[in-house]
């Protein structure tokens, strides 16, 4: 169980920052850096609330008018809404100003965050971490600052440093806000939620967390199957110390933090009963993709599950919610965002040698940390709320 | 007794013009005007904390360490909630 937390009983309006979750690595805000926060948080549920129901108010009619006959067509039709300007130019800039007001908060408190993590850990001798200081991150996550975080995840500024963990999680609360519950940890809870309704008697016993990050979601699973061993995979080191931090410092000790590339899952740890990824493969490529899923089929025991949860695909959504979908693979430093939503993925599944009377999709949703958190009627902020796909295969013959 | 001579709103001659929009021009006028009310609100505030933690009424760092209750955190969400709209609104109406 996690330490118990309170958020405002207030639906699905932005959390304040103060609701987060504490753990002994989460940076200190101070009063006017929450506020600041919490403006932009405001500003962005505007947004989402307020604004784009009005852009598409004006957009459906002159797309009946003339239907545009594909996205860029449908993005033209949106730009002659003055509107669309504005509202691009403000929600590009609630991002980055999230971004880099968390890394200046998490910068300022680097040593005392590396000094608390160093300690933490020391105190947690059954923890995991296994850092390979000859790693070559992927090119995908060099080149570029995901979600507009100056340096993107792999920044590294010495031995402890958990700088970039912490700017993650702080931005993570800030940017959904708050609805992903107090520990960020919406799609793992969804993830354990869905195995246990769809396949209650599925137990598995090593599980593999692709792309783990700061190991917000992985702590979810972890919780949810407290007597497997969980291998968190990730390429930043920054990362992985903060989440190895975190996770002890939250009571969570059957997670391995192992630095290695998901597209090359070293073969030391055993056969799988169930790899997956969480919200990461739109940060990858094409070919790290296929990659990916090769190598879940290849490290997965007879019998093991490989699940794989993302925003939906574009298919033949609205030509308006296709364009608010596809703003952020336009303007949000989403690598492979565009490109990944218009694939077929249990194809892709397929092609990776699962059998495909063995591949399935479904879609899958958040668990609201509140109860009250649902709000009928409310305008979906696409790309930021908790609905998204599972896609996924169980290894061996048909 | 003749009127006390006011010095005009702005300099003369007419003010050059550095960006190709007009409009932008104008947003940098407010970013700049609301940059400095911002700074005079602070200034005051700061002011103001300091007075009364002179004069015992709030401990030092009181208002970092304040953690409002349920109800006052909620109030304060709805109020930001009203103030967004307030500052916004506009741009959700034609």
């Amino acid at each position: 169980m996690l330490p118990a937390v309170s958020q405002l009983p207030i639906g699905t309006l932005p959390q304040p920052w103060r609701t987060i979750g504490r753990h002994a690595v989460l940076p200190r805000l101070s009063v006017d850096e929450q506020a600041r926060l919490d403006a932009s948080t405001h500003l962005n549920h505007f947004l989402a609330q307020d604004v784009v129901p009005a852009m598409r108010e004006r957009f459906e009619p002159a797309a009946t008018t003339s239907p545009p006959a594909n996205r860029d067509q449908a993005f033209a039709l949106l730009e002659r809404d003055p509107r669309y300007a504005i509202w691009s130019h403000l929600r590009r800039h609630t991002m980055e100003l999230r971004q880099q007001r968390n890394l200046e908060s998490a910068l300022r408190q680097s040593d005392t965050l590396a000094a608390a993590g160093r300690e933490t850990l020391a105190n947690a001798p059954g923890v995991a971490l296994e850092l390979d200081p000859t790693f070559e991150p992927p090119a995908y996550l060099v080149e570029t600052h995901a979600h507009l975080l100056p340096g993107g995840y792999l920044t590294d500024l010495g031995p402890d440093d958990v700088t970039v963990g912490a700017a993650y999680e702080t931005s993570s609360y800030a940017v959904v806000p708050g609805r992903s519950g107090p520990h960020s940890d919406g799609a793992g809870r969804a993830l354990a939620r869905w195995l246990a309704t769809r396949f209650p008697g599925f137990r598995p016993q090593r599980i593999l967390d692709l792309g783990c990050g700061a190991g917000l979601n992985t702590c979810a699973v972890a919780l949810a199957f407290p007597d497997a061993e969980i291998i968190a995979i990730d390429a930043g080191a920054g990362l992985l110390r903060y989440a190895a931090a975190r996770a002890a410092s939250l009571g969570i000790h059957n997670v391995r933090w192992v630095q290695a590339d998901i597209e090359n899952i070293p073969a030391r740890f055993g056969a799988a009963d169930l790899a997956y990824t969480a919200i990461v493969l739109h940060e990858t490529s094409h070919d790290a993709l296929r990659n990916v899923f090769r190598g879940c089929r290849e490290r997965l025991a007879p019998g093991g599950l490989t699940l794989h949860i993302e925003q939906p695909p574009y298919n033949d959504r609205p030509w308006f919610e296709q364009c608010m979908r596809d703003w952020d693979g336009r303007y949000n430093n989403e690598n492979f965002w565009s490109r990944l939503y218009e694939l077929d993925l249990c194809d892709e599944l397929s092609q990776a040698g699962f059998a495909p009377a063995r591949v399935f999709e479904d879609a899958i949703s958040a668990v609201p940390w509140n109860t009250d958190a649902r709000e009928p009627g409310r305008a979906e902020d696409y790309g930021r709320t908790g609905n998204w796909q599972v896609v996924g295969a169980w290894s061996g013959a048909s | 007794m003749s009127a006390p001579a006011r010095a005009p709103a702005v300099a003369g001659p007419p003010r050059p013009r550095f960006l190709a929009d007009a409009s932008n021009e104008k947003l940098w006028d407010v970013v700049v005007a609301l940059s400095s009310e911002l700074s005079a609100t602070r200034g005051r505030l700061d002011a103001l904390e300091r007075i009364l933690t002179a004069q015992g009424a709030l401990p030092a760092g009181g208002v970092e360490a304040w953690e409002p209750s349920t109800a006052a955190g909620v109030e304060r969400v709805h109020e930001m909630q009203d103030y967004t709209r307030r500052v916004f609104g506009t741009l959700g109406r034609d």
